[in-house]
């Protein structure tokens, strides 16, 4: 690339909202790591890092899928309950059922993304909201998840398994290294794959991406089997982590993981997002978290700051999308005008 | 008619960013008289209505009301004075029932400011029965059809003791035994005393109804006249008569056999029994008054609404398209007219929505999306259609109606289509971008692309066109053959009126 | 837009770095930290337990300080976490109550691995290697409330239960209860025992139809806290709130509403645990854990003395006028 369109492409960086954003929340991060590391040296300590990552393995993992389902102007807050349900599954598979590792996650997985075609295809058949499919589904589930345990913990399975969460490849617990692998499989796809690009098109204007030759059913259907898939994924690997699988495990996490989303920058609208964003909130999220722990502040403050930057990057995509209508009627004004003065020519 | 007109516009005139739109109208409406206001899209009709309602301000001139100069500040302010407005696009609350909707703003409530729900609803009935109508004050207005709402809103004009009720369009979308319905209505409001200002393109009921006519063209009165004492011959040329310059592009050269035809195509509610066919290499305008079927009709030939019977042949082979996606597939395309809601991604950049439709040939056989083409497609496309500005990571909101229009466009050209369905490509766009516009479509078609151009200018329609297809209401009336000369446009619009 | 937002970025900043600072102490150099891990984190009892640890920790001086972390839900795995974040954070004791028992083992595990003393208070984690549990014998507790009616109403007694089935601890009251019933009182019968799925309402409807359904029975025992205000309104429900034929309501719970019922008889009595205590005695024998003398721990090398045996806090069943009541009126300050 020569110098003038990489000078182009920094400008339009950096007044692009979006880019912005981005910028704002890596000096944040690294800003806050460093006051941290200055003031509690603890902080940057081998453990406590992986300690903030582990802390957070689930709630990058289903992110990533919550990504692309917000990318298309949809949301899924049903994977906390997909996330028990897994756990669940698999554990019942192997502890109730004796079945092998492979085959148990195989059909865990399978469940979990019929779970995501049924959200997916009853938003789009039934055009209902997403979040009302979705709440429909986390309420449903949470109770077959209580009913088919009885509100109890399962446990019990092989070293095997519990290796899958508990252990570690060179210096990595496997969750992080599994996590990672998926942000940056599904990170390089939703840049450079055409099937993924077409979520982009949908959250932008589903409308015009129809007229486009977009298959938006099939497209938006699959985004939820993605993120329910991941969801049942992140919920074996946190079976195997707490060596116990419990219908309260990962309450909430849908909150965390739309925030991380929008701490991102994505519109929750539709139409913007990557990964690589994500993965920025959700690094912010564990950081703020574990700085908290870190230096002892009352952890309910923790949800204000939360909450806070949420209702911070909200109000920001929102002024986004407010500067667009604003270019648009401008747009519409001129136009209008246009179409009266040339009926006078 | 000795009487002072109720209410006279005298020398208004207004003009948007310096571009006059009305000029020195001045035109007496009498007391009890339907006075129809006829012209071309854009002459100026709705401007002249809006001013007289008190939603936009006149530049110049004068309004006597009743003899009174007035001048409403807001639409508020005109029906407290006696002047009701019906839209075209009804301004009822769906969820609110048919009592509610007519007394909004000025309910009827007892003296703790409850609403007093009967007294409403009697008050209501008291309105229906005096116009003649059976409606139920009590249901919501969202169960009413279009013509029962547009008979609400006249009873809304009359309980605000309406002495001047305008009606903009009201029977394009009314059935026929609504639309006589209404002209009963009418003729009942006018016996009572009431002043009518009925705006329509359909000749036809302005015949029918009308005491006096007036119309407009380009911002002039260009006649007004009482309905008995004119044709609908000379109406329709003082709508049209206007001289055509030598802006546009020569007619096609090398026109080719039948690629594409359709034979009764039909969609319920939308058109009837449409049969054309189209060339290889040629520009076939559609021209028609607004809402008379031809989007639908190019939406139902791309698969993106469904047909309800009807073929259409390709190269001579019954298609039908389940959706855009399989239209696309076969070389047709659909350049939409409504920009904001089916054209753009307004929040991605000008590259993207360049390649939204070519993504399978820009990506590698396992659909990874290959970087380069991309970029060389999207400047290939920017180059080959002049976009300013060149720089296509900005998002493409950020480009004028005229870019964006270019852009989209080129979109649809990157596909290679045979078949090119373009719908008003130059609506709300800048005199150069429209010929340029105009110049790459004839360039286009003379390289044996063929193509479909829906155009409600007269003179686009008339400069483009190999030949023009003209509807009205839902039916295909004639395919005439277009030498492109002033004569023409009496036989179209002829055809497209009535 | 760039200005604006950098604006807000330095806002947002500012808002870390103020609460950040007040936790910077100045540098006492042998600070140590003890950590508490609950569910359902401010709930009252919880809230108790706290702060007997907290005020056990300050006998010993200013440099040991504490921190009370833990999910404000049903999460155990949330447990978990705060666990991993205490060992990431050296404490140098962990009490925690387990949400799940079999969620908290891996961490609990952990903790013991890198010799940081662990311990459970309230509701314990038998697989895991916790120093030892420190809570309510649930047995005991239920017993002690049986003897209560077995004075009160003798061989007369028709009891009623309300309960969540399938609960260890309950299953352990229960029977408790009906072990004193039938030692003190063998003519006692315990006529009915109704689900009331942990719910004030439902507990109001299930014994509300119980009484209705069974006219003799004269007396309530309610096994968890959950069901004594739906079993008061249940009794006057059916009229029998008072008089000749009033219903005798057992409740399991110090909630400061059930206090005053006691205090104004409409309630017979409330089985109060001792969170004050569990908190308390969480915290010394963290300390002693955490400090080896000079005979090391004969089970867990490297630790300090500790009971090898868990240790019960006791109940009390608080009656009108026991002192206890206005004590716990007042929770504790946070």
């Amino acid at each position: 690339m020569d110098k003038q369109s990489l000078l182009a492409r920094c400008r339009h960086f950096l007044t692009d909202g979006i880019g912005a954003q981005h910028l704002t929340l890596i000096i944040l991060i690294v800003l806050i790591s460093t006051l941290m590391q200055f003031f509690f040296p603890l902080f940057l300590d081998p453990l406590n890092v992986e300690t903030l990552l582990m802390n957070f393995f689930p709630e990058i993992i289903v992110s990533i899928g919550m990504t692309m389902v917000i990318i298309t102007g949809g949301i899924d807050i049903s994977v906390a309950s997909v996330y028990a349900f897994a756990e669940i599954i698999v554990a019942k598979a192997m502890v109730e059922a004796g079945w092998d590792i492979v085959p148990a996650t195989l059909f865990t997985l399978f469940l979990c993304c019929l779970i995501g075609l049924m959200n997916g295809y009853l938003a789009d058949i039934l055009s209902v909201h997403p979040m009302i499919v979705t709440m429909g589904t986390l309420l449903t589930l949470r109770g077959v998840n209580l009913a088919i345990t009885d509100g109890r913990a399962v446990s019990g399975y092989s070293d095997a398994f519990a290796f899958l969460g508990q252990g570690h490849l060179w210096f990595f617990p496997i969750p992080i290294l599994v996590a990672i692998v998926l942000a940056i499989i599904f990170g390089y796809l939703l840049n450079n794959h055409r099937y993924f690009r077409q979520i982009y098109f949908i959250g932008g204007n589903e409308k015009a991406a129809r007229v486009s030759g977009v298959n938006v059913r099939w497209v938006k259907v699959s985004v939820y089997v993605i993120c329910s898939f991941l969801a049942g994924l992140a919920g074996v690997l946190g079976a195997s982590k707490y060596g116990a699988a419990h219908w309260g495990h990962g309450n909430m996490m849908e909150m965390k993981a739309i925030a991380a989303v929008a701490v991102g920058g994505a519109n929750l609208n539709g139409g913007s997002g990557s990964i690589g964003a994500t993965m920025l909130g959700v690094c912010f999220l564990a950081i703020v978290n574990n700085a908290f722990y870190i230096a002892r502040v009352e952890t309910f403050w923790y949800d204000v700051v939360n909450g806070g930057m949420l209702v911070l990057a909200v109000a920001f995509s929102l002024y986004v999308n407010h500067r667009n209508e604003i270019k648009l009627i401008n747009q519409k004004i001129r136009a209008s005008n246009r179409v009266e003065m040339e009926a006078n020519q | 008619m000795a009487e002072q007109p109720i209410l006279e516009i005298k020398h208004v005139s207004k003009s948007f960013a310096g571009n006059a739109v009305l000029r020195d109208i001045s035109l007496p409406i009498n007391k009890g008289e339907v006075h129809a206001l006829v012209g071309e899209n854009g002459a100026g009709k709705s401007t002249l209505m809006k001013i007289i309602g008190g939603i936009l301000p006149a530049d110049g001139g004068e309004i006597f009301f009743n003899g009174q100069a007035v001048r409403f500040e807001n639409p508020m302010q005109a029906l407290d004075a006696g002047i009701s407005i019906v839209h075209q696009e009804l301004s009822l609350a769906q969820n609110l029932t048919v009592a509610q909707n007519i007394y909004f703003r000025r309910e009827i409530t007892d003296s703790l400011g409850f609403i007093r729900k009967d007294a409403m609803a009697n008050a209501a009935r008291q309105v229906f029965k005096r116009i003649g109508v059976d409606i139920d004050p009590n249901v919501l207005i969202g169960r009413l059809s279009i013509g029962m709402q547009q008979l609400v809103e006249i009873a809304k004009a009359v309980s605000l003791d309406a002495k001047v009720i305008i009606m903009d369009e009201p029977t394009s979308s009314l059935s026929e035994s609504e639309t006589s319905h209404l002209f009963n209505l009418i003729r009942e409001l006018v016996r009572n005393n009431v002043t009518i200002i009925y705006i329509s393109h359909k000749i036809s009921e302005v015949m029918e109804l009308s005491h006096r006519v007036s119309v407009l063209r380009d911002g002039l009165l260009a006649c007004s006249s009482l309905t008995s004492e004119i044709t609908t011959e000379e109406i329709i040329h003082h709508m049209v008569g206007r001289e055509l310059g030598n802006l546009y592009p020569p007619k096609g050269k090398n026109i080719g056999d039948t690629i594409m035809s359709c034979q009764k195509l039909s969609r319920h509610g939308f058109f009837r029994n449409v049969t054309f066919d189209l060339r290889k290499g040629e520009i076939l305008g559609f021209y028609g008054l607004v809402g008379s079927g031809r989007t639908e009709v190019a939406m139902a030939m791309v698969g993106a609404t469904p047909i309800t019977s009807g073929e259409i042949r390709l190269d001579g082979r019954v298609v039908r398209f389940k959706n855009p996606r399989q239209a696309i597939g076969n070389g047709i395309c659909y350049l939409t007219e409504d920009r904001k809601v089916l054209g753009l991604f307004l929040s991605m950049s000008v590259r993207l929505n360049a390649t939204a439709s070519i993504l399978g040939r820009i990506s590698n056989r396992l659909g990874f999306l290959r970087s380069d083409n991309m970029r060389h497609k999207s400047s290939e496309l920017g180059d080959y259609m002049g976009v300013t500005p060149k720089n296509d990571i900005i998002d493409i909101i950020n480009l004028s109606g005229g870019n964006q229009q270019k852009v989209l466009l080129g979109k649809w050209i990157l596909t290679n289509p045979r078949v090119l369905i373009v719908d008003e490509p130059t609506r709300g766009v800048d005199v150069g971008a429209k010929s340029l516009i105009h110049a790459k479509i004839r360039e286009l078609a003379d390289k044996g692309m063929s193509v479909i151009m829906i155009t409600s200018e007269m003179p686009e329609c008339l400069g483009m066109s190999d030949r023009v297809a003209v509807f009205r209401e839902g039916d295909l009336i004639t395919v005439l053959d277009n030498p492109g000369d002033p004569e023409m446009q009496k036989n179209i619009m002829s055809y497209a009126v009535k | 837009m760039v200005r604006k937002f950098v604006l807000a970025a330095l806002l947002a900043i500012m808002a870390l770095i103020v609460p950040l600072q007040s936790g910077v102490q100045a540098g006492e150099p042998a600070e140590e930290l003890y950590g508490m891990v609950v569910f359902l984190k401010g709930s009252e009892f919880f809230n108790w337990c706290y702060a007997g640890f907290k005020d056990a920790a300050a006998t010993v001086g200013s440099h040991v300080k504490t921190e009370y972390l833990g999910p404000a839900d049903w999460d155990a795995s949330g447990e978990a976490k705060a666990v991993e974040q205490l060992i990431a954070m050296r404490a140098r004791g962990i009490a925690v109550t387990a949400g799940d028992a079999d969620t908290l083992v891996g961490a609990i595990n952990r903790s013991i691995d890198s010799k940081i003393p662990c311990l459970t208070f309230d509701s314990d984690s038998p697989k895991s290697r916790r120093l030892l549990f420190v809570g309510t014998d649930s047995y005991q507790s239920g017993y002690e409330a049986g003897l209560i009616i077995a004075q009160l109403l003798g061989d007369k007694a028709k009891v009623g239960i309300s309960l969540i089935p399938g609960l260890d601890s309950i299953t352990h009251r229960v029977a408790g209860f009906e072990a004193a019933l039938k030692e003190k009182a063998p003519g006692a019968k315990v006529i009915a025992k109704v689900n009331d799925e942990g719910d004030i309402n439902k507990a109001e409807q299930v014994l509300t139809a119980m009484l209705q359904a069974n006219p003799e029975i004269n007396a309530i025992f309610c096994g968890h806290g959950n069901p004594a205000t739906g079993a008061m309104k249940a009794v006057i429900n059916v009229g029998r709130d008072s008089g000749d034929s009033k219903v005798h309501v057992m409740a399991y719970s110090i909630d400061v509403p059930i206090l005053e019922a006691v205090d104004n008889d409409e309630l017979v009595g409330t089985v109060a645990q001792y969170p004050y205590l569990m908190g308390v005695m969480s915290f010394l024998n963290l300390y002693s854990a955490a400090h080896p003398t000079q005979f090391d721990n004969p089970k867990y090398p490297g630790f300090g003395m500790v009971p090898t045996a868990n240790i019960d806090t006791g109940v009390r069943v608080l009656m009108k006028g026991d002192p206890l009541l206005d004590y716990l009126k007042n929770p504790p300050k946070m």
